[in-house]
């Protein structure tokens, strides 16, 4: 086991470098670069014609290095990230990426927690009980109401929350995960209980796609397991249903599940940028998409770099709950 | 088509030839799946009776319903759309003083079914490969069961579970204990199988096709082994197949079944040697000899579809004899042509002297 989690780990490796230089790729794409952007600004404020603003964006140029050759810039920047951890310098922000969106990884890693075990602890039961209620009225009903959050897009369903959030629990504050008032103060039982109180409405916004997306999936794999010979064996046994159904249904209909985490922690990092923009979430999406605009070239290779060790990661843990969970999976 | 058997051939009669008690009664059985497309009676006015150590065959062809009524006394068949519509299963429990309990009526989910599923009443199936959990261990799903019908402790249950490898002949039994199922061949998988279903000791052992999807040398094993354990721990064996053959060997007595129905009932060396039924004597035909003369008689036509029945006998479009009047109005009772035979035949009532097939030998 501790073979197979090293070898995974070293083929990370090689899956990370090109994923890096895909990632720098692309933010070198579009034509024109960071202080392009800030020129055509220039240039709508009237001030083009300036000598000095054209001098001082040349001289910025040549500071960043983006005169130099693109592998160069490239080994520059994956040079300082692998050896020093610097993910280099915003231009919009004016600071290190990683002093900017550093605790924003984290409040966007807690929300991706939350979000799952949202996810898993409300649609496994329910696909279970679909699965073994198959076509009755509740079955009927998860159903349709699982289409619908299938087919309602996010930032919608945050305005709807915000709305009820105002109108119904008349609460002080919408919107983002913490009220004016704890921004900034150290953590306490208070700040904790305040941002409970605002965490469900992201929570469930990101996770309703994905759980009408598990439920459909629970159901189907456990109706699939169901009908196998082994579940008639088990209950020829005299066991009870609930213990054929658990112990020899739902423990192999999971499995499928589990190889999800690995796709579902990157998809939850793009999936809140929408949400986090309507919500004014303190995450990681709204930082990034703004990145994306404004071609804040390092910003967003940094986010493409988390998203790419999200997934590899999330692959990876996938992968030692399956071979732990499944006997039939080997090691080597 | 809705007329049942008589009860006559059921009554009363508690022991049979050998003075062994009934076992298991099942009278004028229906089992009927109520499907999109119409009902189906897949099992249709059925009437069986095993005695205590007593070995029944059932024969018939794939959806003849042996397998639904094997299912029906378990339970265990899908409900819906299965359901049980007429008909009594009387199951005499070792030591019930209370009589029998009547299987047809119970709550397929109820307590009463699961006391007797696998601790009275134990099952094997057809596909080795699939009728074990991928993913628990040979031990794990062995004990589980002597651990639910018997009140032991883990340690107790695992060195029962281990005896029980030892007597399927599974070599190194401790070591298998902790092997998944994956880890066995097609017959190894079965004898754990047979371990698992005989661990509490069972009274009756349905073994649906047990053989079916095993290596031609290792059914004989199979069945040896089957054979062999039934008289140690004294159960007796519903042995359902299509192999006549398997029948001949294990067999006391053969009920065969077509469309639902028994057609023919009685002891093996009279269903073998002296058929009367045209559909029995058209399987025993139908198997090949080896240093036999004549070609092979395949029965003609094919099997009727369920939903579009006949309205008299059911065989009687595929059936040599069919010049006997009323066949294609009046289904056939099960009669008794000679003791202890039943056939359900309009033509036995004229008993021409049909062509009598070489006899079966095993």
């Amino acid at each position: 086991m501790i073979h197979f989690i090293l070898r995974r780990l070293l083929n990370m490796i090689p899956t990370m470098f090109i994923i890096s230089v895909v990632s720098f790729v692309i933010i070198q794409a579009p034509p024109g670069d960071m202080l392009s952007y800030r020129l055509a600004h220039l240039e709508e404020q009237g001030a083009l014609g300036s000598v000095s603003a054209v001098e001082q964006l040349e001289a910025l140029r040549e500071q960043y290095g983006l005169n130099d050759p693109l592998h160069v810039q490239y080994f520059r920047w994956i040079g300082g990230i692998v050896l020093r951890g610097d993910f280099g310098d915003s231009f919009t922000y004016e600071m290190g990426v990683m002093e900017l969106i550093g605790e924003r990884i984290g409040m966007t890693f807690a929300l991706t927690l939350a979000t799952m075990i949202f996810t898993w602890a409300v649609a496994i039961p329910i696909g279970i009980y679909s699965a073994t209620h198959k076509y009755s009225i509740g079955d009927n009903a998860f159903t349709l109401i699982g289409f619908i959050g299938l087919a309602s897009p996010n930032f919608l369903l945050a305005l709807i929350l915000m709305y009820a959030q105002v109108t119904v629990f008349e609460a002080s504050s919408v919107g983002g995960l913490l009220s004016p008032e704890f921004i900034g103060e150290p953590w306490s039982v208070a700040k904790f209980f305040n941002f409970l109180s605002h965490v469900w409405v992201p929570v469930v916004v990101i996770g309703t796609a994905g759980t009408a997306a598990v439920i459909r999936i629970m159901r189907g794999n456990l109706l699939d397991v169901l009908d196998q010979q082994h579940i008639q064996t088990a209950r020829s046994k005299g066991l009870s249903e609930s213990v054929v159904v658990n112990k020899y249904g739902v423990r192999i209909a999971i499995n499928p599940l589990v190889s999800r985490i690995g796709l579902e922690l990157p998809n939850l990092l793009s999936g809140a940028v929408v949400a986090g923009i309507v919500l004014g979430l303190p995450t990681a999406g709204p930082i990034f998409y703004n990145a994306l605009i404004s071609q804040d070239m390092y910003l967003a290779g940094a986010f493409l770099i988390l998203s790419g060790m999200f997934l590899l990661f999330g692959n990876l843990i996938a992968d030692i709950l399956l071979a732990w969970l499944d006997p039939r999976i080997r090691y080597d | 088509m809705n007329k049942t058997d008589t009860v006559t051939d059921t009554a009363a009669k508690e022991t049979d030839a050998q003075g062994r008690p009934i076992l298991l009664d099942i009278r004028s059985l229906r089992t009927t799946f109520h499907t999109d497309d119409g009902p189906v009676r897949a099992v249709d006015g059925v009437s069986l009776k095993i005695h205590r150590q007593e070995t029944l065959g059932v024969v018939g062809e794939s959806g003849c319903g042996k397998s639904i009524t094997a299912m029906s006394v378990m339970r265990l068949f899908p409900s819906p759309p299965g359901r049980i519509e007429g008909g009594e299963i009387l199951f005499h429990a070792s030591g019930a003083e209370s009589g029998p309990v009547d299987l047809a009526k119970v709550d397929p989910k109820g307590r009463v079914i699961r006391r007797i599923r696998g601790n009275e009443i134990a099952m094997i199936f057809q596909e080795p490969m699939t009728s074990l959990s991928p993913v628990h261990t040979v031990g794990n799903q062995i004990s589980e069961t002597i651990r639910l019908h018997q009140k032991v402790d883990k340690k107790e249950a695992r060195e029962r579970s281990i005896e029980m490898l030892r007597k399927v002949r599974l070599p190194k039994p401790e070591r298998q204990f902790d092997a998944y199922p994956f880890e066995l061949s097609g017959g190894m998988r079965q004898r754990a199988m047979i371990a698992m279903a005989l661990s509490c000791n069972p009274s009756l052992l349905i073994a649906d096709e047990p053989t079916t999807a095993l290596d031609v040398t290792v059914q004989a094993e199979i069945l040896y082994l089957i054979k062999e354990l039934q008289e140690e721990i004294g159960m007796a064996v519903m042995l359902i197949t299509h192999d006549l053959g398997v029948i001949a060997h294990m067999a006391d007595t053969v009920a065969v079944m077509y469309m639902g129905k028994v057609v023919e009932r009685a002891s093996t060396r009279n269903v073998l040697k002296d058929p009367r039924h045209p559909y029995t004597v058209g399987l025993l035909r139908s198997i090949p000899r080896l240093g036999a003369k004549r070609a092979l008689v395949p029965i003609k036509g094919t099997v009727p579809d369920p939903f579009k029945l006949p309205p008299g006998c059911s065989f009687g479009p595929r059936c040599p004899r069919q010049v006997y009047p009323g066949w294609d109005t009046d289904p056939p009772l099960l009669e008794e042509v000679a003791p202890g035979h039943f056939t359900r035949c309009c033509g036995t009532v004229c008993e021409e002297a049909d062509e009598q097939p070489e006899t079966a030998a095993p």
